[in-house]
């Protein structure tokens, strides 16, 4: 019976939104990423299994009270199925892996925070939103977001907005920018405060993750 | 004074039924839930108040799990299925709907006293002097990928303390997620819907679970007319309780009947005549009005248990008319009167033996079994006085011409014991039961375990199962209860529980665990966090920090004089948990420590002693614990009422053949539980408390063989093996029930009573050839 008091007690836990609010703009990226559209028709191609995404990313987060934006730099790796690995390399050597299983953040090589998808509910849901906003399914994102999709020859942009009393309705908006990959995404948090990031030197190739990178993503399995 | 005695019992009858009348008219209470046997606690008062409320509210929580493979269907059934629930009046307090305001109040309730809040990382760091490492993952999460920061969080909380002290509560896993309003949780196809509720009634009173299993019943079938293919599971303690009732009644009403129509039959057969069965009915229906008029008035409620061995007392109040029907046989007995002056001693002792025997029930400090002995000991000594006072008015002068076939077969038993060369018979029968008793007491293994003691419904258990298995929440009636003098002292012994069981989590003893402390730490450890925050960070880092961030706003970061209390957290969202937690009273504060994927027991229970005020409680094993202390009570019951009969005995047939009367049915107790145990029948609590009752019948049947003479033994004898036929019919009966403890009780009354017969004639006196005296 003591089952009773658990259940209880988690309908009411999984309402928690900070956690969430992380997985919203992770979960932006690692669904975003992988779009390599294809110059012809300007809709965005999911990478295939067996391949890898690789870049580099200047990230600018505009808060209220600062002087001057936030900037990060570093590189990522992106690896359909299994996970991201964001390397900030300035100004401090960083290391954020996402999978589907959670967050981990090292500092140093130290471990600085660590969700694990259990303790961050609604991580698996943002996945299959946002997967449904890579594919162009609007039904299924009719139930959070307003959807806008503007396309010419060569560059495409999706404009995703939270509905009133949706469960993302913390993010003001979502812009998504691109040709034939994803060029930039902006995140608008309400307030003046907005992350831009941009991707750079995107390269798809084929599987080859370093010992290192392994470790990483095993990491969060434990 | 002799004249009047006849007319008074029929008054006292009469306002029996109109009692009992105005009773079941008004409804009556069945109590079916199987704790209620138990003992209220005579130790820990307080202790056990806490628990009984924890047990209440576990026992009043109902969840739903509404399945459907269509998402939009299977959300729709669930919304439906909630607001038909809050419309009916049947639930108090309904947990369906998701609060998007829920965070919001709760991030409230907690910002003004954030200095205080620190996750363990963020503490153990700055208890080592570690401020840096705080700084870092300040930095990292200003930098890193997504997050949560903002502008405003920046001015009032620079290094994040609090965000970290929200993602660090151990809040228990969970598989379900926010969904347009609802939680759900996906399997295979199919989308489930969470609807859960408190219920408004008491789950174990028998009005209220058949109110509530019609209304499920109903909207169901609506739920699914609405949309097809809508399934549901459920779990929750009313589901059980309403399965045994059910179960308990209609047993009762089968069990009742074929005892009755079984008792009916023999005395029609061997007496072939109407009146001993219109008689007996008499005393059986004055016994049972009676008993049942006299346990609603002193206990307010009936048990479905005592109900059932009450039910059965039909066949103990029989034996009294078929001592007086069975003088039919006897020749030499010409007037009803005189029938009763032959059987009225008999009558009598055996009436005070087998009271003594129910009294030691009363001893017993468990209400369900004082129900059973109240039932029973009004029932037979309304019965007896039936017999006594209204036999002798009804029955007819002359006797019916009854052949003498019933009498001889009887007679063998006489036979058997005492035909002198019959000796190595008996001998071979007395060493075989011996021999197959010590065999069985190989065999015989003791069960307390509460679990086997209440049987489950086996599609419930299953639901109960599934409802777990997709909510990801664990089952486990596991926990530590902590007590202390006030609330601020609680929370402090939590946090001296919480390093320990944070060691053991590492340690793999136990998966996780929920503490009021970690949620609202004490003031104490308030006042230290922000001592720390302010000399270990703040004074060295801040301003460091700050510039080097290029933040150029201003910070806020307020102490304010009080601290964060448990009241200050909000009721309903996330953390209504705490509530639940929260289980003493004004008088007694104490908490809950829910634990979770407990693997080393031992390990809570060395901590748990190692700090005062904890205590690990394992329903579980308590009530297990339980059972077995008071198995061993019963034993000393049944000692003691042999003890309590013996002077009787001895007053009425001398010393050493008062041993003689009571050996038999000492043997027959003694025998049964091994004998049982060779057909795979363990040793309970209720094993016990039907040995204290087949000693007491045991001894009646003795009884009437020793106050038997000369000619009279044979038609004794029909009347003993009437009796124990009966008794069987009734008891034996119950052997087939599915009520685990009813067929424990039942299985032994069967052994118990055929040994009690077989040795009974071994209590008779061989040279009693004349008449004995009859006053009494």
């Amino acid at each position: 019976m003591l089952s009773m008091i658990v259940v209880r007690a988690l309908e009411r836990l999984s309402r928690r939104q900070i956690p969430l609010f992380w997985a919203v703009c992770l979960s932006v990226m690692v669904a975003v990423l992988p779009m390599a559209a294809s110059a012809a028709e300007m809709a965005p191609r999911a990478l295939m299994s067996g391949e890898m995404l690789k870049g580099r990313f200047i990230q600018d987060r505009q808060l209220a009270g600062f002087t001057k934006p936030l900037r990060s730099e570093g590189t990522f790796t992106l690896v359909p199925g299994q996970g991201l690995i964001w390397n900030g390399k300035t100004p401090f050597e960083n290391t954020t892996v996402i999978t589907g299983e959670g967050i981990l953040q090292l500092v140093n090589g130290q471990e600085a925070m660590r969700l694990t998808a259990a303790r961050v509910p609604g991580l698996g849901r943002f996945y299959e939103v946002l997967e449904a906003a890579v594919s162009g399914d609007t039904k299924s994102l009719a139930g959070a977001f307003t959807v806008k999709r503007i396309a010419d020859a060569e560059h495409w942009s999706l404009l995703l907005t939270p509905l009133h009393g949706s469960e993302m309705a913390q993010l003001k908006s979502l812009l998504v920018k691109g040709g034939r990959m994803v060029d930039t995404i902006d995140v608008d948090k309400g307030g003046g405060d907005v992350d831009h990031i941009s991707f750079l030197d995107q390269s798809i190739g084929p599987l080859a993750l370093s010992a290192d990178e392994k470790a990483l993503l095993a990491k969060l399995h434990k | 004074m002799k004249r009047a005695a006849p007319w008074l019992w029929l008054l006292a009858v009469a306002l029996v039924v109109l009692y009992l009348g105005l009773r079941l008219y008004s409804g009556i209470t069945l109590q079916s839930n199987i704790l209620a046997l138990l003992p209220r606690a005579e130790r820990d008062e307080p202790a056990q108040r806490i628990q009984d409320g924890i047990a209440n509210s576990f026992s009043r929580r109902v969840v739903f799990l509404v399945g459907n493979s269509d998402p939009v269907k299977a959300r729709g059934a669930g919304l439906m299925l909630a607001s038909t629930l809050d419309h009916s009046g049947l639930v108090s307090k309904l947990t369906s709907k998701f609060d998007p305001d829920a965070q919001r109040k709760l991030g409230a309730a907690y910002f003004p006293f954030r200095a205080g809040l620190l996750s363990a990382a963020d503490r153990a760091d700055l208890l080592s002097n570690n401020g840096k490492a705080v700084v870092l993952r300040a930095q990292s999460i200003l930098f890193g990928p997504g997050g949560f920061v903002n502008g405003k969080l920046m001015a009032h909380d620079p290094f994040f303390l609090l965000p970290s002290f929200f993602t660090s509560l151990p809040l228990p896993r969970s598989k379900l997620t926010p969904d347009g309003g609802v939680l759900s949780v996906r399997d295979g196809d199919t989308t489930y819907v969470l609807v859960s509720a408190e219920l408004a009634g008491d789950p174990f009173s028998t009005s209220f679970q058949e109110h509530f299993h019609d209304f499920v019943d109903s909207t169901t079938q609506s739920m699914v007319r609405a949309s097809p293919g809508t399934k549901l599971l459920r779990a929750g303690a009313v589901f059980y309780a309403r399965e045994a009732a059910a179960e308990a009644t209609g047993e009762t009403s089968i069990i009742g009947s074929i005892s009755i129509v079984g008792t009916l039959a023999l005395v029609l057969l061997v007496f072939r005549g109407l009146r001993p069965i219109l008689l007996g009915f008499l005393a059986i229906g004055t016994g049972v009005a009676c008993a049942f008029a006299g346990t609603l008035l002193l206990f307010g409620e009936l048990h479905t248990v005592a109900l059932l061995f009450g039910v059965s007392l039909i066949g103990v109040s029989v034996d009294y008319s078929l001592q007086y029907f069975s003088e039919y046989f006897d020749p030499e007995t010409t007037t009803p009167q005189d029938r009763l002056r032959r059987v009225a001693p008999g009558i009598a002792i055996g009436l005070i033996t087998t009271l003594i025997g129910y009294l030691t029930l009363l001893l017993a400090p468990f209400p369900g079994l004082r129900q059973v002995a109240a039932f029973s000991v009004i029932g037979l000594i309304a019965s007896v006085l039936t017999v006594l006072l209204w036999y002798p008015c009804l029955d007819k002068k002359d006797a019916p011409k009854l052949g003498r076939f019933f009498v001889d077969l009887a007679n063998r038993h006489w036979v058997l014991w005492e035909t002198p060369t019959l000796r190595l018979t008996r001998f071979a029968i007395m060493g075989a039961c011996i021999l197959l008793g010590v065999i069985g007491a190989f065999r015989l293994h003791m069960d307390d375990d509460v679990r086997h003691l209440q049987s489950l419904s086996p599609d419930l258990r299953q639901q109960e199962a599934e409802v777990q298995r997709l909510t990801g929440s664990p089952g486990g009636s596991q926990f530590l209860l902590v007590r202390a003098t006030n609330e601020q002292k609680l929370l402090e012994t939590e946090e001296r529980l919480v390093d320990r069981l944070s060691v053991a989590q590492r340690q793999g003893a136990l998966g996780d665990f929920q503490a009021v402390a970690q949620f609202v730490p004490s003031v104490a450890r308030q006042m230290q966090n922000r001592a720390l925050v302010l000399d270990r960070l703040n004074k060295p880092f801040l301003t460091a920090y700050l510039s080097e961030i290029g933040y150029g706003g201003v910070v806020d970061y307020a102490m304010p004089r009080r601290f964060l209390l448990p009241r200050d957290v909000p009721k309903t969202g996330p953390l209504s948990l705490l509530q639940l937690l929260d289980v003493g009273t004004a008088d007694h504060p104490a908490h809950v420590v829910l634990l979770g994927g407990i693997a080393r027991a031992n390990v809570l229970q060395q901590i748990s002693a190692g700090i005062p005020g904890v205590r690990f409680v394992n329903l579980t094993d308590d009530w297990s614990r339980l059972f077995a202390t008071y198995r061993r009570y019963a034993i000393a019951l049944l000692a003691l009422s042999a003890v309590l009969m013996y002077p009787m005995l001895a007053w009425r047939y001398g010393w050493l053949p008062a041993i003689r009367v009571m050996l038999p049915s000492i043997a027959a107790a003694s025998l049964a539980p091994p004998l049982a145990a060779l057909a795979g029948v363990s040793f309970t609590f209720f094993n016990a408390m039907a040995l204290v009752l087949v000693l007491s019948i045991g001894v009646d049947y003795s009884v009437f063989c020793r106050e038997t003479w000369g000619s009279r033994k044979p038609v004794t004898m029909l009347a003993i093996a009437l009796a124990a036929l009966s008794t069987i019919l009734s008891f034996g009966l119950l052997a087939l029930s599915r009520v685990f403890a009813v067929h424990a009780f039942g299985t032994t009354m069967l052994i118990g009573i055929f040994l009690a017969f077989l040795f009974a004639p071994a209590a008779g006196d061989a040279t009693a050839g004349t008449r004995r005296g009859v006053s009494l």
